[in-house]
């Protein structure tokens, strides 16, 4: 164990309670997205984390005219939740606006694919010529025992989406589930 | 009603080789439901084991790993967690309470869990249902120890009992710690989980029984008595693993994500339902091909009715001859062997399922004394009356090639005379 402390620290990515910023550790392959849910009393948490390469087809900063456009449309499709999961009418659901954030949305160099200057005490200290879109939604139901199956609609818009793994979790137990285009439904446990 | 009559009397006639083939089909029948039974129970009884627990938390290896030697006491952990770590992440915001669990000794082959008191609150199995006490009281002291209800049952302890502790997960063992033995202080009631196989003892039992012992044997010429262990400091330096439930579980994710990037040390936490559907995932594939080896062993069986059918008819050519000439129309000799074929099909079923249901009954109280696998006999699972109803049918398939042959040869077949 003592020979892993160096190696662990060195991909360490803050202390308890890092942010968002801290999710560079996870796996990241082009293709396969997560989506975790968790349902508690009558609020879904959905947390959607795609490789930017499936969604607007690049991973560095957006530079050119085109590329900032094409991030600019992801985000705001991105946002919309009713673009992205469709939830059962009869739960009766209200969603709050979600929240993107991605390496792509940070000004300046940072989520460059040149590993150029190594700085240590920075976050994106390693590995990052890869960038994620993490999106949260909200919603809050009114009848969240009516929310069996929640169908999500990102297959259609984002083509080189291939599979989504999605775990969840509620009150009676916790459940994962494959999605890909065509098997696009979620089943609740 | 006549003909009926007649195909009972005709059977009676065969009545070896068509108890044979009966005991043919019933073999592969309790062969496919036993398979079929085998497989739901076990995911069952595992899923049943652990409730109420948000998070699973130990050294960093692999998921599934760590789900089978905290929860299922199978296997070995690869490293153990750091008192500090364990301290740090209990006293989270977000944790609303951790049950330590501390593995690596044993009691005549029986798992001693070292843990806190916490676990008989918190600890839930089944469909939420807490542990239960049958005798006597949680433990308090150092020495004092709570057994599973197959540790007790097995090996005939009562109360205040007194049981020593080897070194080790062997059955034999000999490095014993038997300068230190437990008083027994309270027996669980039957959970039909790994929790009757344990012995519980308090983490402080743990640091004790080890207090003069370094790199895994007594130190020569160290030996500390009961009563002086008492005095020393015994908070724990490790523990194996522990459970965590959480405060809100709209945080079980961003918790999960914070215990996996702990800097202090390499942590893996885990949603257990989330691991054991990974760990099913992995099973599916051999669980599949059992199925269908079980399945082939039905087709053998059916076949084997086939062949008895066929070369009974041989040897009927005069039955159905004289049958056709009393007047017997064709189809009523094809629903003759028709129904035959149907009749041993249904015996060989019924007579799989009572001798699974009596093997079950006789193999049942040795399975869950020594893998604490809880098979429940009767009634039959749905999936199962399908199976069933697969091989009835598959029976009336194969009867209809034989009745077919009687239905068109019977009256050529009786009335040309060969020598």
């Amino acid at each position: 164990m003592k020979r892993l402390v160096p190696v662990f620290t060195a991909f360490s990515l803050g202390m308890l309670g890092g942010g968002p910023d801290a999710l560079a550790a996870e796996p990241h392959v082009h293709g396969a997205g997560t989506l975790q849910l968790v349902l508690e009393g009558g609020s879904l948490n959905a947390e959607l984390r795609l490789p930017a390469m499936d969604v607007v087809g690049f991973e560095h900063a957006p530079r050119e005219a085109k590329h900032k456009e094409a991030v600019k449309k992801a985000v705001a499709m991105l946002k919309d939740s009713r673009k992205v999961l469709a939830l059962p009418d009869a739960a009766q659901c209200t969603a709050a606006p979600g929240t993107v954030d991605s390496e792509l949305l940070k000004d300046g160099p940072a989520a460059g694919h040149d590993h150029d200057k190594h700085d240590a005490d920075h976050d994106h200290a390693d590995g990052e010529a890869h960038a994620d879109f993490e999106v949260v939604y909200r919603f809050d139901c009114r009848r969240p025992e009516a929310l069996k199956q929640i169908k999500v609609l990102l297959f259609q818009r984002l083509p080189r989406l291939e599979r989504l793994d999605v775990e969840m979790v509620t009150s009676t137990g916790q459940r994962s589930q494959r999605l890909i285009p065509g098997q696009d439904t979620i089943t609740l446990p | 009603m006549a003909i009926l009559t007649l195909a009972g009397k005709s059977l009676w006639n065969r009545r070896l080789t068509s108890a044979l083939v009966v005991f043919a089909i019933a073999l592969s029948v309790i062969l496919l439901l036993g398979v079929e039974r085998l497989r739901t129970q076990a995911r069952a009884s595992f899923a049943n084991t652990l409730s109420g627990a948000d998070l699973i938390v130990g050294a960093r290896g692999g998921p599934i790993n760590l789900l089978l030697y905290s929860v299922f006491r199978i296997g070995d952990p690869t490293n153990n967690v750091n008192w500090t770590s364990y301290r740090t992440l209990a006293a989270h915001p977000q944790v609303a309470w951790t049950v330590p669990l501390s593995l690596g000794d044993s009691h005549r082959g029986f798992r001693v869990l070292g843990t806190s008191r916490a676990y008989f609150e918190h600890y839930r199995h089944g469909r939420n249902q807490p542990l239960r006490l049958a005798e006597g009281r949680e433990f308090e002291g150092v020495f004092d120890a709570v057994l599973g209800a197959a540790v007790a049952d097995r090996l005939g302890y009562r109360l205040d009992e007194s049981i020593v502790i080897a070194h080790g997960a062997g059955e034999v063992s000999f490095a014993l710690h038997d300068d230190k033995p437990f008083r027994v202080v309270g027996i669980l009631a039957r959970t039909g989980t790994p929790v009757d196989q344990t012995v519980h003892v308090s983490l402080e039992g743990i640091e004790a029984i080890h207090a003069d012992w370094r790199g895994g044997a007594p130190v020569p010429g160290l030996r500390l008595s009961a009563e002086q262990v008492r005095q020393l400091d015994l908070t724990p330096k490790t523990i194996t693993a522990f459970l965590v439930g959480l405060k809100s579980k709209t945080a079980i994710f961003r918790m999960q994500r914070e215990i996996n990037e702990f800097a202090a040390e390499p942590l893996l936490a885990i949603l257990p339902g989330l691991t054991l559907q990974q760990l099913w995932d992995l099973m599916g594939l051999a669980e599949n091909a059992l199925l269908i080896v079980s399945g082939l062993v039905v087709l053998v069986g059916l076949t084997v009715m086939l062949a008895a059918l066929l070369t009974g008819l041989n040897e009927r050519r005069r039955e159905m001859a004289i049958l056709r000439a009393v007047g017997a129309r064709p189809g009523q000799i094809f629903a003759l062997v028709l129904g035959e074929s149907l009749a041993l099909a249904l015996a060989g079923a019924a007579l799989g399922v009572l001798l699974l249901q009596g093997a079950l009954l006789l193999a049942g109280p040795m399975l869950q004394a020594r893998l604490g696998l809880a098979i429940a006999g009767w009634p039959p699972s749905s999936h199962e009356l399908i199976l069933l109803a697969a091989v009835l049918g598959c029976g009336f398939l194969a009867g209809l090639f034989p009745a077919w042959r009687a239905y068109r040869y019977s009256v050529a077949d009786g009335m040309t005379i060969r020598i």
